[in-house]
């Protein structure tokens, strides 16, 4: 669960209001590559993580990301204190004002409002590590962009610090993908007999990964979606009154 | 900078990094070195909160303090200080 | 890190020098029990084909924590700051 601190992660003091930066800003709160869409694709792309150094990292970095959607909304909220409506109508922010006034709605520079559309949750670990590993680069991209267009060095020194952000984070998804699972010989005789036969309870196994197999070839992964503790025991009584698969 | 600010950055700097403390360590759980620096830091961090506290009012709902509920009191992070 | 059939668990060391044309290691076969001496499946044990890898950070090279907040990040090297471009160039 999440405890709320009553801070940003790093300082906004915007002196001067411009509509026509919270325009552009507002991106990378509800825009395709922005903060909000980071934190919803990591926080549920950790329940089918096997691994537990990538739960630990997604948890981490998808709940960072919730502090980076409070830090563009709280640029967006200095940037559009106290407009006159010349300033609105001049900077091209009538639009947005019509539907929200200077409220903060997540949306897209181009007014698209936010979808989860935005993210994936493949469901599979190498898919969704490689989906953040991009996500990543692209937010940094759009950084660079907002960097390129502003010249406030207000509003420019949070947007630096969240862009570094990018960085190192893509970092972390790189190192999180060099994980891998320590199978045992054990576990590994034992995943080799379970067939690979969808059962009714919805669990899922797959022929066996031993160390040494590329990733992509052969994967163990079990998927108890039963929601129960005694999914596993569930699903080896469907297979047994199945018969052997 | 006043004092509430100076107080604030002290919490920020110190959160942040254990922030990049712990990114790293969720890829390398094993480095000493970095367990080392994590101890460290959650100490000063203690320090910096409780002084923050004291002077200026909860960090988090755990924070307050008396007879009133302190935790609604401006400014809240978006806002300016005046 | 530890592989389980690494080495000469299988006689790949053993024999002297890589077979097949290129570096070979012990991998299971189908049955998932028996372990053979096989082909990489790429550069080296550790870089497989068709993956992307990033290298591991060391503990090294921090700032000091007042300069890590301003430049966003501990690490000297993963520090990498955004600069300023004039654009316009190919007009």
């Amino acid at each position: 669960m999440w405890i709320y601190e009553k801070k940003l992660e790093y300082p906004v003091k915007i002196k001067t209001p411009n509509a026509e930066s919270a325009k552009v800003i507002i991106s990378q709160l509800g825009g395709p590559d922005g903060e909000l869409a980071a934190s919803l694709r990591y926080l549920n792309q950790r329940y089918t993580m096997p691994w537990d150094k990538t739960k630990g990292m997604l948890t981490d970095i998808g709940t960072e990301e919730l502090a980076h959607v409070e830090m563009i909304g709280a640029i967006v909220h200095q940037l559009t204190r106290c407009l006159s409506v010349e300033e609105i109508k001049r900077a091209g922010f009538d639009q947005y004002f019509t539907d929200h006034t200077t409220g903060v709605y997540p949306a897209s520079a181009a007014g698209v409002p936010f979808t989860a559309a935005y993210l994936e949750v493949k469901g599979d670990p190498l898919a969704d590590l490689h989906e953040d590993l991009a996500a990543e680069q692209k937010a940094r991209v759009t950084y660079d962009n907002l960097l390129r267009l502003i010249d406030d060095p207000d509003v420019k020194d949070p947007l630096r610090f969240l862009r570094e952000r990018e960085i190192v984070h893509f970092q972390r998804f790189g190192e999180a993908k060099r994980t891998r699972w320590r199978v045992t010989k054990r576990a590994a005789e034992q995943n080799s007999r379970k067939s690979s036969k969808m059962v009714a309870c919805g669990c899922l196994t797959l022929k066996s990964m031993v160390m040494g197999a590329h990733p992509l070839t052969a994967i163990v992964f079990r998927f108890p979606q039963c929601g129960h503790p005694s999914s596993e025991r569930s699903c080896h009584s469907v297979r047994q009154s199945k018969g052997r698969a | 900078m006043n004092e509430r600010a100076r107080c604030m950055r002290r919490v920020q700097t110190l959160d942040f990094a254990l922030i990049e403390t712990g990114l790293f360590l969720d890829s390398h759980p094993d480095d000493q070195a970095a367990m080392e620096y994590y101890h460290r830091l959650r100490d000063a961090r203690t320090q910096a909160v409780s002084a923050y506290e004291e002077a200026f009012g909860p960090l988090t709902q755990m924070g307050v303090e008396g007879d009133r509920w302190s935790w609604v009191d401006s400014p809240w992070p978006w806002e300016m200080e005046d | 890190m530890n592989r389980m059939y690494s080495g000469g668990a299988c006689g790949c060391q053993s024999a002297g020098r890589p077979q097949m044309g290129g570096q070979t290691m012990c991998r299971p076969r189908g049955d998932g029990q028996t372990v053979t001496c096989q082909p990489t499946l790429g550069p080296s044990p550790e870089l497989s084909l068709a993956m992307a890898y990033v290298p591991l950070q060391r503990w090294e090279a921090l700032y000091e924590p007042e300069e890590g907040l301003r430049r966003g990040t501990m690490f000297q090297m993963l520090d990498m700051p955004w600069t300023v471009a004039g654009g316009g160039g190919c007009r």
